[in-house]
């Protein structure tokens, strides 16, 4: 297959290689940021890795969601004026984020350590020697492709289940207090969930690194609190990696709770990258 | 042109690149030879900022390669043609990189053209031969179009015939204006594509020469079969002259003019079966030069010998 290539270049004398004009007019910082994060955009977008994970990520939201929808309509059909339903038909929507963690913090850590592991980040490196804007156009490309397809699986998942509910005679609205900042929180969770996931593989370098460093935070720390009080655990549980920011998209919370919980968890995320970014400007590549 | 200004690396212990100066001039192929471990990766990593410097910085036409809004335009460069994605095909790797310049699809094709991996530009590059791999590797250097080439071992792997491609690819580069940086371990590939020489040993600058001056330099020698070689090897040693014994009927004799070596033979009735001049070949020259560079660094820490 390949040695017909090979014969019809060696064949022929090297040819001369047409000289382009020089390029006037140095491109801005933006442009530069803007064309690397192009790039990001097509490498994420041309390894089978990605589609997979983000495939198993809306699976995961819609798939659990509309089970648990589908529940909810049968234990109403059943015993219609018994009890309400042991599950909020709203919250139900949200029910399968929990599951899309692992589908989403694995993009993030391996959209950063796939290039190290292959060696790709070498190439990268020499095509965007500035290293900040790396960072930043991998997280612009990472968040493109996070966003939409988390955002979008929970919506979908809420208008999927507003039918199914309907069916007991049950209504549910993006419009209730607080249901489109939970919906939307879903996919704004799992958004930044990725930039701190992809933030432990710039720091770590290695898939099964990073991989380990986030169950290990995600577990240890809810392990080890349950030895304090539980005035400390009142106080300190909400912000362990584990909690922080789920409160987004759940019920029953107060708005500004909700949103400081999800920012907190954003600064999470910036304090990694910016550690990441300071580490991989002063490392060798 | 790659100004290389008072440059250092320091992996822990040990000096990698020890205060290199050496500026690689436009308009020909310089070769960069070394042993193994003398520096010649890590130099060509900080020329492209892979590597941070210890001491010491790299221009490139006056600059420092990140100071290149868009780098690729200015150095093509091949350090280790894995460094790439397998699960990426050939096609949209180039692309990725090409968009990082501003480099249209076009350009994309061409080189690919150019190396020959058109027909499989869409495969995954997990199913690349060694050779392909090296193709694809000179591909993205030539992708930019840039003024400047530095290739590490880039005949590794090729088949004879891309061997022959990639010598009359460089030299038609250098013919263009462009600086071509090449570095391999293959001294006949050296002498036959390289016009200037630089060889590292142990992370100092050796040999900053012309090829044509380095191949004068080794030291020629002469050559004397002859039944009568301890009787030769008398004559030889009482007029001072110094020789190696090859085999058992041949002597090299180094240092003197073939002259003089049959005039003393004719003086002392030594029956001659040959005698010729031989030109020492770079890979002499390269080894008397790297040999001592070794030994002396060996010698150094335990101070066990005297030289």
């Amino acid at each position: 297959m390949t040695t017909s290539a090979t014969s019809t270049t060696s064949s022929t004398p090297a040819p001369a290689i047409p000289v382009r004009g020089a390029h006037a007019g140095q491109p801005t910082p933006l442009r530069i940021l803007g064309r690397a994060t192009r790039s990001e955009l097509i490498k994420l977008g041309t390894v089978r890795s990605t589609g997979w994970v983000l495939l198993l990520a809306a699976v995961s939201i819609i798939g659990i969601g509309v089970v648990n929808a589908i529940g909810i309509l049968v234990q109403l059909r059943q015993r219609p004026d018994s009890q309400p339903p042991t599950l909020d038909p709203a919250a139900a929507a949200l029910s399968g984020v929990g599951a899309a963690l692992v589908a989403v913090a694995a993009l993030g850590i391996l959209s950063v350590t796939a290039d190290y592991s292959s060696g790709m980040i070498k190439t990268t490196i020499a095509a965007v020697p500035r290293r900040a804007y790396l960072v930043l156009a991998h997280t612009g490309a990472l968040l493109s492709y996070v966003l939409p397809v988390a955002v979008g699986s929970t919506l979908l998942t809420f208008l999927a289940n507003k039918i199914i509910v309907s069916f007991a005679g049950v209504t549910i609205s993006i419009t209730d207090p607080g249901v489109a900042r939970a919906v939307v929180g879903g996919g704004l969770y799992l958004a930044v969930l990725a930039v701190f996931t992809a933030g432990l593989g710039w720091l770590l370098r290695s898939t099964a690194g990073a991989l380990v460093t986030w169950l290990a935070l995600w577990i240890v720390p809810t392990l080890v609190i349950m030895l304090f009080p539980s005035s400390i655990v009142e106080r300190v549980g909400p912000w362990l990696p584990a909690n922080v920011g789920t409160a987004i998209y759940q019920f029953g919370v107060s708005g500004t709770a909700a949103w400081s919980s999800l920012a907190v968890f954003a600064g999470y995320g910036l304090v990694l990258m910016g550690l990441a970014t300071v580490l991989l400007r002063r490392r060798d590549a | 042109m790659i100004e290389i200004n008072q440059l250092s690396k320091r992996f822990g212990s040990k000096l990698a690149v020890d205060n290199l100066t050496v500026t690689i001039h436009p308009g020909r192929v310089t070769g960069f030879l070394g042993p193994n471990g003398a520096g010649k990766s890590t130099t060509m990593r900080m020329i492209v900022g892979l590597d941070r410097p210890t001491g010491g910085e790299v221009l490139i036409d006056g600059l420092r390669y990140s100071d290149y809004a868009a780098p690729l335009r200015q150095v093509g460069a091949l350090l280790d043609a894995k460094a790439l994605h397998p699960g990426r095909s050939a096609y949209h790797h180039l692309w990725a990189l090409a968009v990082t310049a501003g480099i249209g699809r076009d350009r994309v094709r061409e080189v690919l053209e150019l190396v020959g991996l058109s027909d499989v530009a869409g495969r995954r590059t997990r199913t690349f031969s060694l050779g392909m791999g090296q193709r694809l590797g000179i591909a993205s250097a030539l992708l930019g179009d840039p003024p400047v080439l530095m290739l590490d071992e880039p005949v590794n792997g090729l088949d004879p015939d891309g061997i022959h491609w990639i010598r009359g690819l460089l030299r038609a580069l250098a013919a263009e204006g462009r600086t071509v940086f090449v570095s391999s371990h293959l001294m006949s590939e050296m002498a036959l594509t390289a016009d200037h020489l630089v060889i590292l040993g142990r992370g100092r600058l050796l040999a900053d020469v012309a090829m044509a001056e380095m191949l004068a330099a080794s030291s020629p020698s002469v050559l004397a079969r002859t039944p009568q070689t301890d009787a030769f090897a008398m004559v030889l040693r009482q007029e001072g002259i110094s020789f190696q014994r090859f085999e058992p009927q041949v002597l090299s004799i180094t240092d003197e003019p073939l002259d003089r070596i049959a005039e003393l033979a004719f003086a002392h009735q030594i029956v001659l079966h040959e005698l010729r001049a031989t030109h020492g070949s770079l890979e002499d020259a390269y080894l008397a030069l790297t040999h001592d560079a070794v030994e002396y660094v060996a010698t150094t820490p335990t101070s066990r010998r005297v030289a």
